[in-house]
């Protein structure tokens, strides 16, 4: 049975993630792929969330941490690009 | 299961850990403060949630799920916040970045402005100037106040404030518009200017931004320029050249009008090839060139300059000078394009082929010439020699003059030519020169060759025949001078001898008479025959003279020379030295010839008393040859140099060893009263050469002094029917009385009387006249008495011919005796042959008057 805070945390992630991905389309922002990566498995991981009070709860349990794990490396990547490249002049 | 959780969270923490870190170390300008904040936040709230669930799933507190879910939602608005701030920053960054670009850009442009070496001018819409950068106010002498306050029509002369608004049009439809025009100073000179105008932003709106540019320069360049090109093209046109531009791999060329006119086509007809080239060459030429230009293509020659023949379109040769050069290559070194010029040399070979032919000519002209002709350069060298020179001294090519010439190796020391290069006058001599030692008489004259070089022109004439017949014409005038000599002295002589006789004539016949009336025992008779005997010596004299002068007494006859010979040399043998030894080389039965015995006698005797007397101590040989020759006409000549005829001569030759004669004294041999002996009269000689002229023969002497001298005498020999000698009539002096009347004629009053005495004596009756008129008024008068007439030859108002032919008139058979003092054959040449009756030689003696005169009865 999915809990109510989780779906308010999905509803929120999805709001976050329809203002977020395109202001990660910027060319100025180095690491956007990553972060957008990261984002997007964020995201996942609140999905996998709510959809373990449903069926399946162990498999998309371990996929939820596995989600948040691979944002973690993903942001982890997205920032070393940050501190280490140059972001990309305005076309 | 809860292990790989709690594996999975780790790492997740791990990651985000790691992500915090990175996060930290982001600086400016890559990152600004707030957005990295927010991100650090984020992460941190993440960093918690897996620590959070490591701790639930662990067991470690089990009851952090609540606070979890914040944490998980705090993360989404720290993100949103990171990408909103930075967002923000970096377009403000961008734009700080652009406003600083721009006031760079700004400031930049104002620097090219104020710099740059054009003149910049701002205007507005309605054509006043807003703006002006440095080089505009240099220019124009304006300073930017009174710049601003004028109008661009101001400032350019050639356009109106009209045109500035078309200018302005123009604009909207074009980016830009290039206008010429002429620019007002301050001081309001002008200068040409180009302006480029183009619409620009500005402050102010949209302006005209004009650049300007002073093309003084550049117009006076282009005007430069388009001046070398005329010229170019006039040298071009002028100098009748075709240019062409051929491209050496397709073989096809560019040519200029000219290069097709040169070859007779219509310049827009005509297309040129390579190939088209050749085939327009002359045969003769095509090897030649075509060797040439593959020689010059493959770099065997550094020039390309070919003369050759080109067929014309009207199917003619033109003669072309073709010269090229190439001017592009491959990488690998290949030709690939070829410049060049044609000229057409047709008027120039034409010119040439003049020019050789007027050479051709005045070398022949010079080959011909009759002398040899040479040009001489001040180094010796000769550079000209007519073919005259080289037959004379051979080929004088690397030689010097003296050299060729002289057989010398170094220069004379008095060198006539040199002296024409000295004083620059010509200079005229003769010399002898060259293997035959002919005489030329030389020309020099100074000479300037084409180069400017001085030169000497000689020309040498051989006049060796001329100077030959010029010494021989000299001897001929002499010979002349001395035969005309010769013969005045021989007038003389006679005229002298005349005039001697007709004296002697009354001191002989004086003193004949006294002898024959004196007793032989009177004591005058002595002084009478002394003076009987001078009068005979005067009277041989006398002989001598008229010998020379050819008028003396002759008895002609046939004689035989050898005859003669021997007999004068046994009277002459006592007579000849002892030192001469005589040698008698006598031909015998030699012709007669016709002539007076005691002339040719007294030739011989002459001639070989000089031979003895020429003989010194030494001793010496005297020869006497006589023989007979044949002649061809004008092989022989008398004395006075007159041609003798052809025929048979009997020669008489008299040799002597000794001492001979030098030229002067031979020369004046001949000469009456010249003589080499003390005692000598000098008529010898005169008398022989006298006695062979009335002979008609010749003579000849051969002399040397030291080795002796011979004389030759020639006379004609006789027909074989000639008569022998007459033999002299015996004359015996009679008294008889024959008695008639003889006329005597005379001019001079002592023969008159002493000759009528004589004949009177005879017996005769003597009427004695003065001249020829006053004899015929007596014979007039005594027609009839007068039996004979004695008459004189040479006589005042009528002489003896005139008055022999008044007597014939009157009488044809009256006997007229002829008397002069010139000899028989010279007197009675006038008289007719057997018209008279005799003849007395003056002066005469009784014995002759009686011997002639007895005749008569």
């Amino acid at each position: 049975m999915f809990q109510e805070s989780e779906v308010v945390i999905l509803c929120l992630a999805l709001i976050a993630c329809w203002i977020a991905l395109p202001l990660l389309r910027d060319p100025a922002l180095s690491g956007r792929i990553a972060l957008r990566l990261g984002f997007c498995l964020m995201v996942a991981a609140h999905i996998f969330t709510v959809v373990e009070g449903v069926a399946w709860n162990s498999v998309f349990n371990v996929l939820e941490h596995l989600a948040m794990a691979a944002s973690g490396v993903a942001f982890a990547l997205a920032c070393l690009t940050m501190r280490t490249k140059q972001p990309q002049r305005e076309e | 299961m809860e292990n790989t959780i709690i594996i999975l969270d780790a790492v997740g923490f791990l990651a985000f850990g790691v992500a915090i870190a990175q996060t930290l170390r982001l600086q400016k300008p890559q990152f600004d403060q707030p957005s990295r904040l927010f991100l650090l936040f984020g992460l941190a709230v993440y960093l918690l949630v897996m620590f959070s669930n490591i701790l639930e799933h662990s067991g470690i507190a089990p009851s952090l799920d609540d606070i979890e879910d914040y944490l998980e939602i705090l993360f989404f608005p720290f993100f949103l916040f990171f990408l909103f701030a930075h967002r923000n920053w970096r377009e403000m960054a961008r734009r700080t970045a652009a406003e600083l670009e721009l006031r760079q850009t700004e400031q930049r442009f104002r620097q090219l402005m104020e710099n740059a070496g054009d003149s910049f001018f701002v205007s507005n819409r309605e054509g006043r100037f807003i703006d002006a950068n440095r080089q505009a106010l240099q220019a124009t002498g304006f300073n930017r106040a009174e710049l601003l306050a004028m109008h661009v029509s101001d400032l350019d002369l050639d356009h109106s404030r009209e045109d500035v608004a078309s200018v302005w049009q123009t604009l909207q439809q074009h980016s830009h518009l290039t206008v010429r025009g002429t620019h007002r100073r301050k001081d309001n000179s002008t200068y040409p200017a180009e302006v480029r105008v183009t619409l620009m932003d500005y402050p102010e709106g949209q302006v005209l931004f004009s650049i300007a540019r002073d093309i003084s320069e550049r117009l006076a360049r282009e005007k430069q320029l388009r001046e070398n090109e005329a010229r170019l093209r006039l040298a071009l046109e002028a100098a009748q050249q075709g240019m062409y531009d051929l491209d050496l791999v397709s073989g096809n060329a560019i040519v200029n009008d000219q290069y097709a006119l040169m070859l007779g086509y219509d310049p827009a007809e005509f297309v040129e090839t390579n190939q088209r080239w050749l085939e327009r060459l002359h045969p003769d030429d095509a090897e030649r060139v075509t060797h040439l230009f593959r020689s010059y293509l493959n770099g065997e020659i550094a020039d390309y300059k070919v003369e050759f023949r080109q067929r014309t379109k009207q199917d003619e040769w033109k003669w072309i000078l073709s010269q090229g050069r190439i001017v592009e290559w491959d990488q690998d070194g290949r030709p690939l394009r070829m410049l060049g010029t044609h000229l057409d040399l047709s008027e120039r070979k034409q010119s040439e082929e003049k020019i050789r032919k007027e050479r051709q000519q005045l070398y022949d002209l010079l080959n011909g010439l009759p002398g040899y002709v040479y040009l001489q350069a001040p180094d010796y060298t000769i550079r000209f020699a007519n073919r005259l020179f080289r037959e004379i001294f051979g080929d004088p090519a690397g030689r010097f003059c003296y050299q060729v010439m002289q057989n010398r190796e170094a220069p004379c020391e008095t060198c006539r030519t040199f002296r024409v290069f000295r004083d620059a006058r010509p200079q005229y001599w003769e010399w002898e020169i060259g293997p035959d030692n002919r005489t030329y008489q030389v020309f020099d004259f100074p000479f300037t060759d084409a180069d400017g070089t001085p030169l000497v022109l000689e020309f040498g004439l051989d006049i060796t025949e001329r100077k030959k017949g010029e010494e021989e014409k000299l001897l001929l005038e002499r010979q002349l001078l001395h035969v005309q000599k010769l013969e005045s002295l021989g007038v003389m002589a006679g005229g002298i001898a005349h005039d001697f006789n007709n004296l002697l004539m009354a001191i002989l016949g004086n003193a004949n008479l006294a002898l024959r009336d004196l007793p032989k025992e009177a004591p005058f008779r002595e002084h009478l025959q002394a003076i009987e005997t001078a009068s005979q010596r005067a009277a041989d004299l006398c002989k001598q003279m008229l010998a020379y002068s050819g008028r003396g007494t002759f008895l002609i006859g046939p004689l035989d020379l050898s005859d003669l010979v021997r007999e004068m040399i046994r009277i002459l043998d006592v007579s000849i030295g002892k030192r001469a030894q005589l040698e008698l080389k006598l031909t015998p039965r030699l012709p007669a010839i016709e002539g007076d015995a005691a002339q040719i006698r007294q030739i011989i005797m002459n001639i070989i008393m000089n031979a003895s007397e020429a003989i010194t101590n030494q001793g010496g040989t005297i020869t006497v040859r006589t023989r007979v020759e044949d002649f061809a006409a004008n092989a022989l000549h008398d004395p006075f140099q007159h041609p003798l005829p052809g025929g048979r001569y009997v020669l008489l030759e008299v040799t002597d060893t000794g001492c001979g004669m030098d030229e002067k004294t031979r020369a004046r041999l001949f000469d009456p009263f010249f003589s080499t002996k003390f005692t000598g009269r000098g008529l010898g000689m005169s008398a022989v050469l006298g006695i062979v002229r009335a002979h008609r023969g010749c003579i000849s002497v051969q002399s040397a002094p030291g080795v002796g001298t011979t004389v030759r005498l020639a006379f004609p020999a006789a027909p074989p029917s000639a008569a022998a000698p007459a033999e002299d009539a015996q004359v015996t002096p009679d008294h008889h009385d024959r008695g008639g009347t003889i006329l005597l004629m005379d001019d001079e009053e002592v023969v008159r009387e002493i000759a009528s005495m004589m004949i009177e004596r005879l017996g005769y009756t003597v009427l004695a006249a003065a001249d020829g008129v006053e004899g015929l008024a007596l014979l007039d008068q005594h027609q009839g008495e007068i039996i004979g007439v004695v008459l004189d030859l040479t006589m005042p108002n009528m002489d003896g011919a005139e008055t022999y032919r008044q007597i014939r008139e009157r009488d044809a058979t009256l006997p007229v005796i002829l008397s002069s003092g010139y000899s028989e054959e010279d007197a009675t040449r006038r008289f007719p042959a057997n018209g008279l009756f005799g003849f007395i030689q003056k002066p005469y003696t009784m014995e002759q008057v009686t011997a002639v005169l007895q005749r008569l009865s």
